[in-house]
């Protein structure tokens, strides 16, 4: 099987295509007899709009009516997967191995392979990107159309700002009304001690969603490889950190190190056991370890 | 460049050496210049407080080092260095005086180098010594071949084995050098001694010479030993010191000469001088009345009295006396100036090592440029490894 390089992940302007390009690449060999196309019921029609396919348009309605229809059947979903993606600031992280790549661009391959995945179980998602910048939502749907809504609503966002606080928090949880299951994409770097990205995932597990993590690390982030001086730029906080690399290394990897098996113990205590990915690894595996991890969902 | 154990061959190439300052440069701009970069996870880093001058050399310092060393390698091996060395200090060298019998020398060695002390090569004193298995050279010139073997390396270190301590000196500078070890076979005191005044008589001498000379060998007074010229053209002042003059009549001018030369001459008053002299008296004894007068660089002693006389002669203390008078002239001046020298104050120059051309030259292009390259090489792994850190990563990722 020929992984997807990362420069391709990077450079990729076609996510919809890619995702399910890395998708099907996870599926071969799996057997399933799902329908293309429209449902097996109909249920209504519904005006076209962009990210439909083609193909689903009832030319017969067209002909008579002038319009553009689309008809959309009735279809059984054992899941809405409702995909939270942090697009704080800290997102646009680059590799240091492949400074095209971000934690981002990253997630957004991740997230549509993800989807095209769920479409082929015949699944609901929706994506909820959050930052104090802005909160996007797309709602739930299915089929390829909704996939491909989905591939440009994630080339649409942007990271920047932060994790937002509790007040513009209290808008999203009406997203979370019908049972879903939640995955929360995050690196996970939390400003303040108290974690406001665990709270969140804590808060809704506690809901009776269930929440699963999966972590973007970059490969520097586990390893600290630099030397000699350096002036750190954290992108969620002004001013920048002047360090001796070699002298902080230690303490850097062990206080790393140590917050990461405080996040890790946090999910494992709710069930969730959490995923960390460093960006460079190729995407079918991370996602292969995700679904493996939480082989309810797969 | 003397202080150096080593000369260059292009010292012009040593301007090199200002190319140090280039990674030291390179270093510290680097410094000055930290690297920037965006890190999410600054959150665990803690800025920690540190001096400024101590962060001035905190990093590649390894690195530096190996650069400047490179580079001041390169340096010294494009000036071509050739390193001085000496004569192998292990060797012992005997140097023998041409004029010393074999069995001599075989009794010196039994004597003096019989225990493990031996000499590694023996050779005869001359100026391009030879080894003492071949033929026996001629007498040399013991002050030439001395002068002319002290800038020697080879020999600088020698033993030398003279016939006797005590040698004539020559007219020049006598230079030597100072860590020749001196050996001697005869002692001084068993010939002549070199410090007595050399007495000459010419004519028949008055009849008390003999036994004050007799008299002069059992007292502690120095050894003098008289010779008999003939001719008053053998007086002369570099082998005489005194010279006792019997022959009434005026002074020839030939003894005229050996007393501006530096010789005293004796006389009584029946000697005349041919030109005018200014004798002045000395009265050493009342009653008795001596003359002397000085002509060039020696003097003129004469006695008023006929010295056949019986009362110049008839007295206990004649020899003593006339040592007194003899000596009191510049004698201890003369004794001072005697061209000889002995082998326990070395008279001349000592030449110092510095002054010496070395025995041998030895380029070290090749082991420099083995260090060179071995530091090379480390430099290259220690400054690529830390580069590879990512690249390594890199490639082991694609591989998978």
């Amino acid at each position: 099987m020929k992984l997807i390089d990362p420069l391709t992940l990077a450079s990729t302007r076609d996510l919809a295509w890619l995702s399910r390009h890395i998708a099907e690449g996870m599926l071969l060999g799996v057997q399933h007899s799902q329908r293309r196309g429209a449902g097996i019921e109909f249920q209504q029609y519904r005006s076209y709009e962009p990210g439909d396919s083609i193909r689903h348009i009832d030319w017969k309605l067209f002909a008579r009516s002038d319009r553009y229809y689309v008809r959309e059947a009735e279809q059984e979903s054992q899941m809405h997967v409702c995909i939270v993606l942090d697009t704080s600031a800290s997102m646009a992280q680059p590799s240091f191995a492949y400074p095209e790549l971000t934690k981002l661009q990253y997630a957004r391959c991740w997230i549509a392979s993800l989807c095209w995945l769920l479409h082929n179980q015949g699944d609901r998602f929706s994506l909820l990107a959050l930052s104090d910048s802005g909160i996007r939502y797309l709602p739930e749907g299915q089929g390829e159309g909704h996939h491909r809504r989905l591939a440009l609503e994630l080339e649409g966002l942007e990271a920047a700002g932060h994790w937002p606080g509790e007040s513009r928090l209290a808008s999203v949880w009406q997203y979370f009304e019908q049972p879903c299951q939640v995955v929360l994409v995050s690196d996970f770097f939390e400003r303040h001690d108290n974690g406001e990205i665990s709270a969140f995932a804590a808060r809704l597990h506690a809901a009776g969603r269930p929440c699963l993590p999966l972590q973007l690390l970059v490969e520097a982030e586990e390893t600290f490889p630099f030397d000699g001086e350096l002036k750190i730029r954290n992108p969620e906080a002004t001013g920048i950190l002047e360090v001796g690399a070699q002298q902080q290394r230690g303490d850097y990897l062990r206080a790393f190190a140590a917050a990461q098996r405080q996040l890790a113990a946090r999910f494992a205590g709710q069930e969730c056991p959490l995923t960390s990915v460093a960006i460079e690894q190729p995407l079918e595996q991370s996602l292969r370890r995700f679904i493996d991890a939480h082989a309810r969902v797969g | 460049m003397q202080w150096l154990p080593a000369s260059l061959q292009s010292p012009l190439w040593l301007w090199l050496l200002g190319a140090l300052a280039i990674p030291l440069l390179i270093h510290l701009l680097r410094r000055s210049n930290p690297r920037e970069i965006t890190f999410a996870a600054a959150h665990w880093l803690r800025q920690k407080p540190q001096q400024n001058w101590k962060r001035l050399f905190l990093r590649d310092k390894l690195l530096l080092l190996l650069r400047l060393l490179l580079i001041a390698l390169l340096a010294l091996l494009l000036a071509q260095p050739l390193l001085n060395r000496d004569a192998q200090p292990e060797k012992s060298i005997l140097l023998v005086d041409p004029r010393m019998e074999r069995a001599e020398l075989r009794e010196f060695l039994d004597r003096n180098f019989s225990g493990d002390e031996t000499f590694t090569e023996i050779f005869w004193l001359q100026a391009r010594p030879s080894p003492i298995a071949e033929q026996r050279p001629p007498a040399p010139d013991l002050w030439q071949t001395l002068s002319a073997l002290a800038d020697q390396a080879a020999f600088r270190r020698a033993h030398i084995l003279l016939r006797s301590d005590n040698n004539p000196s020559g007219r020049g500078l006598f230079k030597f050098s100072p860590h020749w070890q001196w050996h001697a076979v005869q002692q001084s005191g068993s010939g002549d001694d070199p410090n007595a005044p050399r007495i000459a008589l010419l004519g028949d001498g008055p009849a008390w010479l003999e036994p004050v000379m007799r008299q002069w060998r059992n007292t502690a007074q120095p050894q003098l030993a008289l010779q008999q010229l003939t001719t008053t053209a053998a007086a002369d002042a570099e082998s005489l010191d005194w010279l006792i003059y019997d022959t009434p009549g005026p002074l020839p001018e030939s003894l005229h000469d050996f007393i501006r030369d530096g010789g005293l001459l004796i006389t009584d008053q029946r000697v005349q001088p041919a030109a005018a002299v200014d004798f002045v008296a000395l009265e050493t004894e009342p009653g008795e009345i001596l003359q002397a007068a000085a002509i060039g660089r020696g003097s003129w002693l004469r006695y008023r009295h006929d010295w056949h006389g019986e009362q110049f002669f008839r007295r206990a203390d004649l020899p003593r006396r006339l040592w007194q008078q003899w000596s009191a002239q510049d004698w201890a001046l003369q004794s001072r100036s005697r061209a000889n020298w002995s082998i326990d104050a070395p008279p001349g120059i000592a030449v110092p090592d510095t002054d010496v051309p070395p025995a041998a030259r030895a380029t070290i292009e090749r082991p420099l440029l083995v260090a060179l390259l071995l530091l090379l090489a480390l430099e290259r792994l220690l400054a690529l490894s830390g580069a590879m850190r990512f690249d390594a990563r890199k490639i082991g990722e694609q591989r998978d």
